[in-house]
């Protein structure tokens, strides 16, 4: 038990004197930006902190138990179209409509993850990719209910969050105490045991593990908190389009996670804002972005993996590392 | 009548498939990295075999010279990319190798973009087939009896390769143990490189091959990856003889399934492989890790 002893210490050990200053300091901003910020740096920002969440649910499965899911838009579009089609067409109250939608997400991740997380890391991928892609399509086709290409328009939050100030708190709320949750199940036993099975899954099963629960378990919670960023997602842009379950949303989340270190749990969310940030300025300067981000992934994987992942250890059984 | 006709075009589907994942499987088999690019780099063929037949040489020869020399450039490319890219993530973590392809993903695509804008090109079938030929009396296409040739040949080009020469002596050892076979002698980078360049002049021959039948669009990358994927799942990675046998059922499975639900072919593939993964998690003819 002494690597997992030590892997509980480097959990703890995140918190480096940076990260012990930076996080109350970022905390703090976000606290005191409405009162000096206009309406669309609020705006920016509400949409950066749902991004950082659906990064950091994707990252307790990619950071913590190894696993490069490619399907989890799917997750976060189910949560959001979900609470949308039960608020805006069945009439139910916002909380109800939340509860479905994430109940949804956790439903779904249950069926995917179940078919998917048994076998190797390329199976995995191919098949959380395969599978979010299905979804992806459902949506795009089953007009009736999602509406299609046309997107799912005209969905209101409840009157109180209307204000893009009273949805910027609201959104801020919820992604902080999602995170603190996240948090809290990456220093857990559960996430310490998780990290194990990562970095050696026949030894963690050898000492009674059973390495596929934990996986499982690990999918289907970050499915479930991804669905909650979709949700937000949803009344944050008054709707949903097929857009968010296609695999490019998991790409990006998986870009942001990179970016800051899948092994810091403070990675995904300074890769997020530095994601956005980054996109955006592309953007001004060209509408060829993805030309120039998707150069700059390649350059980053091969020349920087270390500088950007250095802790990572996550070894994939099965997928050579041998 | 109707029946026959589906079957040939069921054959057509899965020749193009075979080829497809053939090319992704021989990856995975010798390098253990998944390339998700592989089907962002089948719709740069596409558009590359419509830029050579209809653009740079408008005439029948196009398509022709198409055949020859968007396989060959794809390979060139293909050999480019692994020395440049690919050569330096085989030990990395499989988050940097994903992160490598969905690079190449944004790459490409947006240089299809740039390149051909965002509507589909359609190219048409070459003059030589423009009349259907007879077969057990019903008309087909003279072109799918075509690609059907051509599917088969490379086919059995690639078993020929595989099994009777050193090269693919070497890919077998490579896919079998690695590091036994690196012990032994064999170079894998040459190794790497050869096997990247043949996969990707695979994906060249089904794009010109494929491109007269649906057309070179911009949205075909992902469309393609799910389908070599599902072949591979449903074959097993790493075998080329589950491929030709899942290419087959997915491509009965979507000519039949498109006649019962036509919106929805695609899922009878998702089912299928549901299905086999539930009774046979590692493919028909995967092998245990």
């Amino acid at each position: 038990m002494n690597g997992v002893e030590l892997q509980r210490q480097k959990y703890a050990g995140m918190r480096t004197s940076l990260e012990r200053l930076s996080l109350p300091f970022v905390v703090a901003v976000l606290l005191v930006l409405p009162a000096f910020s206009g309406t669309a740096l609020l705006l920016q920002v509400t949409s950066v902190l749902i991004f950082v969440l659906f990064a950091c649910s994707l990252n307790l499965l990619v950071g913590t138990a190894g696993m490069v899911s490619m399907g989890h838009a799917a997750f976060f579009a189910i949560g959001g179209y979900t609470a949308g089609i039960c608020a805006r067409d069945m009439g139910m109250s916002f909380p109800v409509a939340v509860a479905l939608g994430v109940l949804a997400s956790t439903a779904a991740a249950l069926l995917v993850g179940s078919l998917s997380t048994r076998l190797s890391h390329a199976y995995f991928i191919m098949l959380t990719l395969a599978f979010g892609q299905l979804i992806h399509a459902l949506i795009w086709k089953w007009r009736a209910l999602t509406g299609g290409d046309d997107g799912f328009v005209g969905l209101q939050p409840p009157p109180p969050l209307q204000s893009v100030e009273a949805y910027y708190w609201f959104t801020l709320a919820a992604c902080l105490l999602c995170v603190v949750i996240l948090w809290r199940i990456t220093v857990s036993p559960f996430g310490v045991t998780l990290a194990a099975v990562r970095d050696n899954p026949s030894r963690a099963s050898a000492i009674g593990i059973n390495v596929y629960r934990f996986r499982l378990a690990a999918f289907v919670m970050s499915g479930a908190f991804s669905g909650i960023a979709g949700i937000l997602q949803a009344f944050f842009s008054r709707g949903m389009f097929p857009d968010a379950a296609n695999f490019s949303t998991s790409a990006n989340a998986l870009v942001a996670i990179l970016l800051g270190g899948s092994q810091y749990f403070f990675g995904p969310i300074v890769g997020g804002m530095i994601f956005v940030i980054a996109r955006n300025l592309i953007a001004e300067v060209t509408p060829y972005w993805p030309l120039i981000l998707g150069l700059m992934i390649c350059l980053i994987a091969v020349y920087r993996p270390d500088g950007l992942l250095r802790l990572v250890r996550g070894k994939a059984p099965g997928v050579g590392h041998d | 009548m109707l029946i026959t006709l589906q079957i040939v075009s069921a054959l057509v589907t899965a020749g193009i498939l075979f080829m497809q994942a053939a090319g992704l499987t021989l990856i995975f088999g010798v390098s253990r990295v998944l390339n998700l690019a592989h089907g962002s780099l089948f719709m740069l063929a596409l558009f590359m075999s419509y830029a050579v037949s209809m653009q740079v040489i408008s005439g029948p020869a196009g398509f022709w010279i198409a055949l020859l020399v968007v396989p060959l450039a794809m390979a060139a490319i293909g050999v480019v990319v692994e020395v440049l890219l690919f050569r330096r993530i085989y030990q990395a973590s499989i988050l940097v190798q994903v992160l490598l392809t969905i690079g190449i993903i944004y790459v490409v695509g947006d240089l299809v973009r740039l390149g051909w804008g965002l509507t589909s090109k359609s190219v048409p079938t070459p003059d030589l087939f423009g009349a259907p030929i007879q077969l057990m009396g019903i008309f087909i296409p003279a072109y799918y009896a075509f690609v059907l040739a051509v599917s088969a040949a490379v086919a059995a080009l690639l078993w020929f390769i595989v099994q009777k020469t050193t090269w693919g002596l070497l890919i077998r050892a490579a896919a079998q143990d690695r590091t036994m076979s690196s012990a032994l002698g064999v170079n894998p980078s040459l190794l790497f490189t050869s096997v990247f360049g043949l996969s990707m002049w695979l994906v060249g021959v089904a794009a010109v091959l494929y491109a007269p039948i649906g057309g070179a669009s911009p949205g075909s990358d992902v469309e393609s990856m799910i389908e070599a994927f599902a072949v591979v799942v449903i074959g097993g990675l790493g075998s080329i003889w589950g491929a030709i046998a899942a290419a087959l059922m997915i491509g009965f499975i979507k000519a039949f399934g498109i006649l019962v639900l036509p919106q929805y072919a695609m899922s009878f593939v998702f089912v299928l492989m549901a299905v086999i993964l539930v009774i046979r998690p590692r493919g028909l003819f995967g092998a245990a890790e």
